[in-house]
């Protein structure tokens, strides 16, 4: 059986790497902890089963990704979904319907230099991230950050491939208003 | 005669026809999955004739790009959020627990 280090020095060795980890996908520093801790716990009781094919660490982050895949699914089935509307930015009525409403039409992005501040430029996507409600951000966040795959996502959450296409469309609509809104301005 | 034929290629304008809301739907979608043929059709035609839809195109593959960056970024050990040093006790103090309470262990949860 390959060696683990001493379960004591976890926090120590691993803390920060898979809180950063867990805060930069959830979005809340409390859920962050508590994911950590959760993920601590569970490798605590999973390490006979450990084999040493891959690294402790990455071991551990396995352990806690599957852990925010679970956060994301209970959080997009919970009924208190945040009421956040957001209104499409198409007209909805008339002989223009599906067009897009004239006060809210994409703008084409300037080019963007390398000498942007990158720091204020990944807040502002942090933020915009933030916005999208709970089911649309862990659905874009499975599909654009993890890289599961359509099957993946729609077994995991409980919706149909015409189901993730609508949602990665509304989210797709909103962030991007979001950027032009508050970056591009 | 004429008019027959006026008719059927009306009607079939009218299918390849799409809106703004159709059009930047199949570009999310084409982001993801391979778009089917009419699909990529209709698609092509509309941002032929809609420079917003396809400012829209443009802009979210730079939005794509840009995720992408922030992905590897996140993952890039050189930016570190640090949690607060009470609580790593904390946890600290919860491993120790669960490790000295062996078959207890989780049951005082």
């Amino acid at each position: 059986m390959p060696d683990l280090t001493d379960p004591a020095q976890w926090v120590d060795q691993y803390g920060d790497y898979l809180y950063t980890y867990a805060y930069y996908r959830v979005n809340s520093p409390e859920l962050a902890r508590d994911l950590v801790q959760e993920t601590f716990v569970s490798a605590l009781h999973a390490k006979d089963a450990f084999q040493g094919r891959s690294s402790e660490k990455t071991w551990l982050v396995s352990i806690l990704k599957r852990k925010i895949i679970d956060h994301y699914r209970k959080q997009s089935r919970s009924k208190e979904q945040s009421h956040e509307h957001y209104d499409l930015p198409f007209i909805t009525e008339g002989e223009d319907r599906g067009q897009w409403d004239p006060n809210r039409r994409p703008r084409e992005w300037p080019e963007q230099g390398s000498d942007i501040d990158r720091e204020a430029f990944y807040k502002v996507l942090e933020y915009c991230l933030s916005l999208l409600p709970e089911k649309w951000s862990g659905v874009f966040r499975l599909k654009s950050i993890e890289e599961l795959t359509t099957e993946e996502i729609c077994k995991e959450m409980g919706i149909t491939p015409s189901n993730l296409w609508v949602i990665m469309h509304r989210a797709r609509l909103r962030l991007r208003e979001c950027f032009e809104n508050n970056w591009y301005d | 005669m004429f008019g027959k034929m006026k008719k059927q290629l009306d009607r079939l304008m009218m299918r390849m026809m799409i809106t703004c809301e159709k059009a930047s739907y199949l570009i999310s979608k084409s982001q993801d999955e391979k778009l089917t043929f009419p699909e990529h059709f209709q698609l092509r035609m509309h941002l032929l004739g809609c420079r917003f839809c396809r400012a829209y195109e443009k802009d979210i593959g730079i939005l794509s790009d840009n995720i992408q960056d922030w992905k590897h970024y996140i993952e890039d050990e050189g930016h570190p959020i640090h949690m607060p040093g009470e609580e790593k006790q904390k946890i600290r103090e919860h491993i120790r627990e669960q490790q000295n309470g062996g078959d207890q262990a989780g049951k005082d949860d």
